[in-house]
């Protein structure tokens, strides 16, 4: 048990530590906001970390046992460098609040948020092995990744996977775990490394809304913010699933807020493209979903910065490539023919003039919405953020406004022309698309309601 | 020196949070689904099925060809229930590589497809079963 949970504890660290080097590298500026860069680290290494697992599997034909020494030097070498090279600037640290309110909401943020970690502690314990997208997909294909020699290979040529297409951040990131638990002493799949990894993604959510929203906004919204994302009620459960949804929410939030940042400033704006084409493949590696994100910021940020020169172009395009590559070599080399572009019984244009799967979606996402958000005022928000006309200064809100919208209707389309059976996959996809689209509304609302 | 009456809005704020936390405490209690966080019995069965499973493969090796036959017939989905326990098997054989039945040496078999798994040489008898969850068992083949 020690080794398995130092293992977990040291992988996520070096993850950790892995993407403070990268976002301290590509954060553009000499003030630098601590927090948000801490919040941002963690979800950059395991983009970061994952993507470098699974190319080292392929590379080396799954020696996956010396990948924990590999990383450990590498990272080394890079906090080396880094230092070596380190720009001056200064880390910006919040001020403790005199005003009670001030200080007030982010205390019962923190209380409201241990409380709800604690319930998914103790909700991991019951349900060890997570739902089903777990145990038959994320750690099942992470088994064979961790495994070693040609094993990983089986996810795409063994006994039938579901979704062998999928990308792999999650599987790759409890393969590795379990691979830093393995070099600890302690072999094997113990259920701890997903059940850590889910419970971390749910925190990475909250803080991927909290410290990008003390940037757009008046930072006392910043923790009204972070309460608004516990009104989703028991679909915060899913936070102890095992699922990649959080995840993916995550990169959507971070690459919303690091554009609505970015066009802060548009004569400055070709130096967040790194950072932004880094969010746009991390995002991509992290679930199909996340594919149609991915082009969804390019495009965005195309529009909203114009970037402009080669150098502009080239921070964008090798962004991307730092975790879009694995995506690459995923799609390109092993996952064959996705089922989405599998023959059809019904054509796309008759499924999309199907008023009743209209109808259906509508109704879920109403009765949904109705019986299982507490706190339906959030709601409330957004129609009267859309309602209050937007100040200048707000016009960088409708970035994640306008990104959840699109990526919203992406979703929605993927649903009605789906070639599964519709009321099966509305079940098991328009939760999903609340829980990632809702938090990047969130930081919309609170961006028009109050920009900073 | 401190404001007294800074240090006095101080304690009211820290009261009223503390107040607010408390409510917060039962409210994802009722805000959430009634049977939650403690699993339903089907969920639990499966848990106790890949513990099972887990034990009674640990001594065998990894490499061992093993089988997984389930009742589907060609063309028709399992029923949901089936389906999930065989999810959860595979997830507990994994990385083992699964073969064909009849190359295997053991079959993890639902009790309606043993009928079928008679049929396959080595596995007539189906005297060597051991019982994993209620609908599963593994079956061991026969010496050649």
């Amino acid at each position: 048990m020690a080794g398995t949970l130092a293992g977990v504890v040291l992988g996520l660290a070096l993850a950790w530590l892995q993407g403070a080097l990268l976002v301290g590298w590509l954060w553009p500026g000499r003030a630098r906001p601590a927090l948000a860069l801490l919040a941002l680290a963690f979800p950059a290494g395991l983009a970061l970390s994952s993507s470098a697992f699974f190319l080292w599997s392929v590379a080396s034909g799954g020696r996956v046992e010396v990948f924990p020494v590999l990383e450990l030097l590498a990272t080394a070498a890079a906090a080396v460098l880094a230092r070596r090279r380190a720009r001056r600037g200064r880390l910006l640290w919040p001020r403790p609040a005199r005003a009670a309110l001030a200080w007030g909401a982010p205390l019962l943020l923190v209380s409201l948020a241990g409380i709800v970690l604690a319930l998914l502690i103790e909700a991991s314990a019951a349900q060890p092995w997570g739902h089903w997208d777990a145990w038959a997909m994320i750690n099942q294909k992470a088994r064979y990744l961790a495994a070693g020699g040609d094993a990983w290979r089986w996810i795409f040529a063994g006994p039938p996977i579901h979704h062998r297409d999928y990308p792999l951040l999650l599987s790759a990131s409890v393969a590795r775990l379990w691979s830093w638990s393995a070099v600890l002493g302690a072999p094997g799949f113990a259920l701890l490394a997903p059940q850590v990894l889910s419970l971390a993604t749910f925190l990475a959510c909250l803080a991927a809304l909290v410290a990008p929203a003390a940037l757009l906004c008046a930072s006392g919204l910043a923790a009204l913010v972070g309460l608004g994302f516990f009104a989703l009620g028991w679909d915060l459960e899913w936070g102890a699933m095992q699922y990649a949804d959080f995840a993916q929410a995550t990169y959507l939030a971070w690459g919303a807020a690091v554009l609505a940042l970015a066009a802060r400033r548009p004569a400055a704006a070709e130096r967040w493209c790194g950072l932004l084409g880094f969010l746009a493949g991390a995002s991509a590696w992290c679930k199909n979903e996340g594919l149609a994100f991915a082009a969804l910021l390019l495009v965005a940020t195309v529009l909203a910065l114009r970037p402009r020169g080669a150098r502009a172009w080239m921070r964008l395009a090798g962004g991307a490539l730092v975790a879009g590559l694995a995506v690459a070599v995923l799609k390109l080399g092993f996952a064959g023919r996705s089922r989405v572009f599998e023959a059809r019984t019904r054509s796309v244009w008759t499924d999309l003039g199907d008023g009743e799967r209209y109808r259906s979606l509508v109704g879920f996402l109403r009765e949904h919405v109705g019986t299982n958000w507490s706190a339906g005022a959030l709601l409330a928000l957004l129609v009267a953020a859309l309602l209050v006309p937007p100040v200048r200064r707000a016009r960088r809100a409708w970035i994640p406004l306008g990104l959840a919208l699109a990526q919203a209707l992406v979703f929605a389309l993927v649903m009605l022309t789906t070639r599964e059976d519709f009321a099966w996959h509305l079940v098991t996809a328009a939760d999903r698309l609340l829980l990632q689209v809702y938090p990047l509304a969130l930081l919309g609302v609170a961006a028009a309601l109050r920009p900073r | 020196m401190a404001d007294p009456l800074d240090a006095l809005r101080r304690l009211g704020a820290l009261l009223a949070a503390s107040v607010a936390a408390i409510l917060c405490l039962r409210w994802p209690r009722a805000a959430w689904s009634p049977g939650w966080p403690v699993p339903d019995g089907h969920q639990a069965s499966l848990t106790r099925c890949s513990e099972r499973l887990a034990e009674v493969l640990a001594d065998v090796p990894r490499d061992a060809p093993l089988g997984l036959l389930t009742p589907q017939k060609q063309g028709e989905p399992l029923d949901p229930v089936t389906n999930e326990g065989l999810e959860h098997l595979k997830a507990t054989l994994a990385p083992r590589r699964l073969v064909e039945v009849a190359e295997a040496e053991r079959v993890v078999a639902h009790a309606r497809a043993l009928v079928q798994l008679s049929k396959v040489p080595g596995f007539e008898r189906l005297e060597t079963v051991v019982p994993l969850v209620p609908g599963w068992v593994l079956v061991v083949r026969e010496p050649r």
